[in-house]
């Protein structure tokens, strides 16, 4: 529940007696402007989820790479390019850019799949040295399932679930719910979410934003 | 036979704002504000509903920061230094309204502030005797309240990055839950409704029967659920989620649309620490003498558009006749919106989960308490016509639940995680990653600690790390609300962490350091570092 403007200090004044409080010789806390360095030195790889249309991805080495590179491929190392490689999972397809100082990067992916990201060194025509590799992550999804309840009580056809959704005030939740297998469950419909292309770097957010809901203030 | 079910859900949540190393200090006032507008008027309301007969049943989540904070007695110290200056305040309101004909229109406004803290001064000091943790535990133990628990700091579970640290936060929670409530909670409140597949795991192994989640958590499942947001579902371990209903949200929130924008209703920001001569305040205000909102608010909103000076006086009594009118109404449309699904679901009763920010009620919407009183009072007077449940009794009379893969999702903007991890705000999870696996390290590594000296630090260490993951951080940044604070706190939790892990590894513990961020950062006493082992 942020209310107001913020007080920026953190310091001990003087010892605090009403509390006891007294500042250690070695502060306790740090300078708005000091760095805040990583407190280890490591190889690190992390993709976060931001919505079925983007990730992000940051990472770290313990060491300096284009080292490693130059100790293992000798000349042949100023080829190499250091690259982060998106990949969907379930096809294998990729996608290689060159890797940002900031050593972070945004994708703008598709809902309903599962990415991994690779940190590696890229040339032409020469495969990818991965040198760290993320967690895999799937992306939910952006509309209702194609599937029914395979238990007889809960099970409910498309249309009527999107009977039921409009008359409820929810008909954006409802949207692509069109056609459905025979027999009500199981498989899945090839359907509008499963054309594959290559997910691309974020240039511009892709989202189509749902209305929202809440605009007193509050998480 | 009742049409169907209705479930309030109010989620009493503020971060960890406690500096002793300050006489006064700004963001202590939202905990100071809270318990003034918010937490007091709703122990008194549902208390006075309970006396009179009414039998409320709402399920309330406080969370568990929320609890230390009240609990601590500093900050109840200082919370009756800030009411008895309030009250002061409200006491000279009486004579200048009275002297100034400028200001005569306001005298029944003030009437109502010198009034009303009378009230909070006597809850205070004589009906809790500062203790409002155990009011809060007395109406749960009356059957007023199911009280649910949170992450331990309102820690955005999905954007922790090991199962270690996400387990800690629901484990510390039901820990700290279990010192103030005497029992082990049945269902949680998961920070920003913020769910990831794995989760419910986590849930399950820390005895927890349901959570709270956001509407597309249900409806984006799979496979399809038979009743919408009408029923909660379970995921495939057994716990339970109940989706948000989105048509009671709107109702309240909307500043279009909702309630809380009513032209009789009290105006938020216009408040008398920015209205009144600064000499009349200073006696009122921090020793910095900078104006700041004290809370006596003398104009209603008066129109959607209409610009802050052109405000009218507020009139309680109108207000209060509109909050009224508003839960008459608010009643009626569910026990029709109830009418209406069960016929859709072929007979079955739906039940209407609406989860609220309780600071909204009180603080944002100054007549909010007033409104959930005169609902219950009048879910009481048509119970023939909707029952009212917590989500436990829901579940305690329906076991046979849809079985549904839910969808990653939270009740935030564009439903998942954007707020908290977006250009703004990315830059923190490296350092709280490292963290959190730094962490786990130490804790595995400790698994018998050294001696009562490092187990010292160790549980520090944990402490600062659960203050870091605070999703109150990340939130904050996102909105440049308060952004130099939470980025402050968030880096100060941090260098702490480190400085304590740093020790630790050397195995040269500074002590003087140690008690200072001990003294600062004392939330969790019953903490144990173990809580970060891998199992």
């Amino acid at each position: 529940m942020p209310l107001h403007a913020a007080n920026t200090l953190e310091e001990i004044p003087a010892t605090h007696a009403e509390t006891g409080l007294r500042a250690a010789a070695r502060p306790a806390t740090l300078a708005l402007n000091d760095a805040l360095p990583l407190a280890l030195k490591r190889d690190s790889i992390q993709l976060l989820l931001q919505s079925p249309n983007k990730l992000f991805l940051y990472w770290s080495f313990a060491t300096d790479p284009h080292a490693t590179l130059r100790a293992a491929f000798g000349e042949l190392a100023s080829h190499y390019r250091l690259a982060v490689r998106l990949v969907k999972v379930e096809s294998g397809e990729e996608f290689v850019l060159d890797a940002p100082k900031e050593r972070m990067q945004w994708f703008e992916v598709y809902p309903r799949h599962v990415y991994r990201a690779d940190v590696g060194f890229h040339a032409e025509s020469r495969p990818f040295v991965r040198l760290l590799s993320s967690n895999e992550l799937s992306t939910p999804p952006d509309r209702a399932s194609l599937m029914s309840a395979e238990e007889q009580e809960f099970q409910v056809k498309a249309e009527d679930f999107v009977r039921l959704l409009s008359g409820a005030g929810y008909a954006r939740y409802a949207q692509g719910l069109t056609g459905e297998p025979s027999g009500g469950n199981g498989s899945r419909q090839p359907g509008h979410d499963d054309v594959v292309e290559n997910p691309v770097p974020q240039t511009a957010s892709a989202h189509v934003s749902r209305e929202e809901a809440n605009e007193y203030p509050h998480r | 036979m009742p049409h169907g079910f209705f479930s309030l859900i109010l989620h009493a949540h503020l971060p960890f704002v406690r500096h002793p190393e300050h006489a006064e200090f700004l963001e202590e006032d939202w905990l100071y504000e809270a318990i003034t507008e918010v937490y007091l008027p709703l122990l008194q309301v549902f208390s006075s509903l309970h006396m009179a007969g009414a039998k409320p049943r709402l399920a309330l989540n406080l969370s568990p920061t929320l609890c230390e904070m009240l609990a601590d007695p500093l900050l109840q110290t200082r919370y009756t230094r800030h009411l008895e200056n309030l009250c002061a305040l409200a006491e000279k309101e009486i004579a200048r309204t009275r002297h100034s004909d400028d200001a005569r229109q306001f005298i029944p406004v003030a009437r109502m502030y010198r009034r009303s803290l009378r009230t909070v001064y006597q809850l205070w000091h004589e009906v809790y005797q500062r203790d409002l943790v155990r009011g809060f535990r007395e109406l749960q133990d009356a059957g007023v309240c199911e009280i649910m628990t949170c992450a331990a700091t309102h820690g955005f579970l999905p954007l922790i990055s090991n199962t270690e640290s996400r387990r800690a936060q629901i484990e510390i929670a039901v820990a700290n839950y279990q010192k103030h409530f005497g029992r082990r909670p049945r269902g949680i409140w998961l920070p920003e409704c913020a769910y990831a597949e794995g989760i419910e795991t986590l849930l399950a192994a820390a005895g927890i029967e349901y959570f709270i989640a956001d509407t597309h958590a249900i409806l984006y499942g799979e496979p399809r659920p038979r009743y919408g947001v009408y029923a909660p579902v379970k995921c495939a371990n057994g716990v339970a989620a109940f989706a948000r209903d989105l048509s009671t949200s709107q109702q309240v929130w909307s500043s279009i649309i909702g309630y809380p924008g009513d032209e009789n209703y009290r105006e938020f920001y216009r408040d008398i620490g920015w209205d009144a001569p600064l000499e009349y305040l200073l006696p009122h205000l921090h020793a910095d003498g900078e104006r700041r909102h004290l809370g006596l608010k003398y104009h209603r909103v008066t129109g959607r558009d209409v610009p802050l000076a052109d405000k009218q006086p507020y009139h309680p009594r109108l207000a209060r006749e509109r909050a009224a009118t508003h839960a008459a109404h608010f009643v009626d449309e569910r026990i029709k919106q109830c009418a209406r699904q069960r016929a859709a679901l072929d007979g079955r009763r739906p039940l209407i989960s609406s989860p609220y920010d309780a600071e909204l009620f009180g603080h944002w919407w100054f007549e909010g308490v007033q409104f959930l009183g005169h609902i219950f009072r009048e879910l009481a007077r048509r119970q023939d016509e909707i029952t009212t449940v917590s989500p436990a009794d829901y579940l305690d009379a329906h076991t046979h639940l849809q079985t549904q893969y839910l969808s990653p999702s939270s009740w935030g903007a564009e439903g998942y995680y954007k707020v908290w991890l977006n250009d703004t705000n990315a830059w923190l999870y490296p350092h709280q990653h490292a963290a959190e696996a730094r962490m786990t390290a130490l804790a595995n590594h400790y698994t018998a600690p050294l001696d009562e000296l490092t187990a010292r630090a160790l549980n520090q260490a944990a402490r600062e790390l659960l203050l870091a993951q605070s999703s109150d951080w990340a939130f904050q940044i996102a909105h440049a609300t308060t952004v130099e604070y939470a980025t402050r706190r968030f880096r100060s939790h941090i260098a702490r962490f480190n400085a304590l892990a740093d020790d630790i590894e050397h195995g040269e513990i500074d002590v003087a350091r140690l008690t200072e961020i001990e003294l600062r950062d004392n939330l969790f006493a019953e903490l144990d570092y173990r809580a970060y082992c891998s199992r």
